[in-house]
């Protein structure tokens, strides 16, 4: 976990971790690949193969609805489309009644579930997590949190979570804090 | 994947797609069903002036005489004397003259009283039954027939005139004797007889009808084919020459020296496409107008949604979008958009068509075939049209092209 005052640059190195920015110097390591190295495409593809990402709110593509925001982040990740794969995470966040419905009326936690359903669906390395309860209540903070915890242990996936939310700090012990 | 996405965005926002389209569909409707009117227009007035060099007739409207001597869609200019046609029907430049005597209708359909030549300048051969053999007898073109409900054996009373208004020629009756094959020619919709009938029709009318049809004006009592010519009438002679001295030369003479008139169907058909041809270019304008609208709108409804969807689309880079994929998806919405409009223009244009057909047919015995596949300028409308698209597309695709994922991520 990553805590630390706004603008000192917790979401900056967030995205310098997922490739979205590109650091000027130095050199940005996930596993054996350096991806300050990478350009353009490739680092797109590896982004998409390697990185799941949780923002703070969540946003989904508005014309599709759950199940399809799920196929379209398998699929743009160059993975097949596996309905019965997704069918079964949102089974596991207890979100599968939902899969018809267009992102847009689902409450807050149930976004936020989808959100981790999408960031893990890939079975990526890393898991980004930018703030991801900051806009939820105690309830549902506890709730993904634990979510976010349980199924990244699951999944052996690294997890890195940037936030100001005083709350997470009993839940997750690793905490760097940027000053 | 990008293409159901592409669709999904665009049924995303119904009206503003709706609208887009509804300007494509009556763009790409109005300028698909001139092309194809106008196709059909010149196919059928130029295929029927074929072998047809020069029409003589009384003196009065040059493109009148034309559109009733070939195409039967106008009233005679007059009479002419036989024996002075002559004359000229055996000029040696003139290679085959085709005498017509015309003016009597039934139900609309002309009557023309010919030669065989006539029907074998069209090709014209016999469906069902058989060629005429004596006065009285005609064939009948296959659309008439069909619409008439003729039959061999038919017989039916011709009316003086062409509305279809005149007076009835009580006293003899014509015979239908065949029906012809269709053609796709101006035979289709006349009936054909020899000039004799005519001539005998007319022979009881001593009253004043010299408003263009043949009339047997001195030598009632005489028949036969050669030895009284003399004194009988025609309405038109259709001239093809040996040589192209004939069309240069023999118009100015006649027109100049006799009491007749000569017309070069080609100039006269030329006259008569430039004039419809400025109605047509006019709506044509109308219909680019609107195509360069509808790009207009999907333009702007693109560029609008870009700036709600800019979002969207970082964050689909995020998941590992390529900036291609986000380019295509902004230009296949607009290329589906395109076809759909496309498609259903072309549609309309054939529903308008269709429409209209039945009223082109009675009024002017022209038929279009709607539903034909072979759409002139079809493909370059196609090809235009997708242009349009991927122009309207290119200015949010390149925008979207550059998003700055980071940014736009953090300002929401």
């Amino acid at each position: 976990m990553i805590t630390g005052a706004s603008g000192k640059g917790k979401t900056t190195l967030l995205h310098l971790l997922a490739g979205i920015l590109t650091p000027s110097r130095g050199s940005i390591a996930i596993g054996d690949t350096d991806i300050a190295k990478l350009n353009g495409k490739r680092s797109d593809a590896f982004r998409g193969k390697n990185i799941g990402i949780v923002f703070q709110r969540s946003h989904f593509v508005q014309s599709l609805n759950v199940l399809e925001n799920l196929l379209l982040a398998q699929w743009l990740s160059g993975n097949k489309r596996d309905s019965i794969k997704v069918m079964t995470m949102l089974e596991q966040l207890n979100i599968a009644n939902q899969a018809g419905k267009k992102t847009a009326r689902l409450s807050q936690g149930q976004q936020q579930r989808v959100s981790i359903a999408r960031a893990l669906i890939n079975k990526p390395r890393l898991i980004l997590a930018d703030e991801p309860t900051s806009s939820l209540d105690d309830e549902h903070c506890i709730q993904v949190a634990r979510l976010l915890q349980e199924q990244t242990a699951l999944n052996k996936t690294a997890l890195v979570i940037v936030t100001h939310d005083q709350r997470l700090k009993n839940i997750f012990q690793h905490s760097i804090q940027l000053v | 994947m990008i293409l159901k996405l592409a669709i999904r965005n665009l049924l995303q926002k119904p009206l503003t797609t709706l609208l887009s389209w509804v300007l494509l569909t009556v763009s790409v409707g109005i300028i698909s069903m001139l092309l194809l009117l106008q196709g059909q227009f010149e196919k059928q007035f130029t295929g029927n002036i074929k072998d047809v060099d020069m029409v003589i007739g009384a003196k009065g409207s040059p493109l009148q005489l034309i559109l009733s001597a070939i195409y039967h869609i106008d009233a005679p200019t007059g009479n002419i004397k036989y024996a002075e046609a002559e004359k000229w029907m055996q000029h040696p430049y003139v290679e085959k003259a085709i005498p017509l005597a015309y003016g009597d209708s039934y139900k609309g359909y002309s009557i023309v009283g010919t030669t065989k030549d006539y029907l074998d300048k069209y090709s014209a051969k016999i469906l069902t039954g058989s060629l005429y053999e004596s006065d009285f007898e005609v064939v009948a073109g296959y659309s008439l027939a069909k619409k008439l409900h003729l039959q061999t054996g038919s017989q039916f009373y011709s009316t003086h005139g062409t509305d279809g208004h005149g007076e009835e020629h009580k006293d003899k009756a014509y015979t239908v004797t065949g029906i012809l094959q269709p053609a796709g020619t101006v035979v289709d919709n006349l009936f054909i007889g020899n000039i004799e009938s005519v001539w005998k029709i007319h022979e009881h009318h001593h009253h004043d009808d010299n408003d263009g049809e043949a009339v047997n004006a001195s030598n009632a009592g005489s028949h036969g084919e050669n030895d009284d010519h003399h004194g009988k009438e025609l309405t038109a002679v259709l001239l093809k020459f040996r040589t192209p001295v004939g069309s240069v030369q023999l118009p100015r003479i006649i027109n100049s020296q006799t009491n007749m008139m000569a017309a070069v169907p080609a100039i006269e058909m030329n006259r008569l496409f430039s004039l419809t041809g400025i109605g047509i270019d006019t709506l044509q304008y109308v219909g680019w107008g609107i195509m360069a609208l509808s790009a207009l709108s999907i333009f702007i409804s693109l560029f609008n949604s870009l700036k709600e969807r800019k979002y969207e689309l970082a964050l689909m880079r995020t998941m590992g979008a390529k900036r291609v994929d986000l380019l295509m998806l902004l230009v296949l919405e607009s290329v589906v958009l395109c076809i759909a409009g496309f498609i259903a223009g072309i549609l309309l244009s054939r529903l308008a068509i269709w429409a209209l057909s039945a009223s082109f047919e009675s009024s002017y015995h022209f038929e279009i075939q709607p539903w034909t596949l072979n759409i002139p300028g079809g493909v370059q409308l196609l090809v235009l049209t997708l242009l349009l698209g991927m122009l309207a597309a290119s200015v949010p695709a390149i925008k979207a092209w550059f998003i700055n994922i980071s940014k736009t991520l953090t300002h929401e």
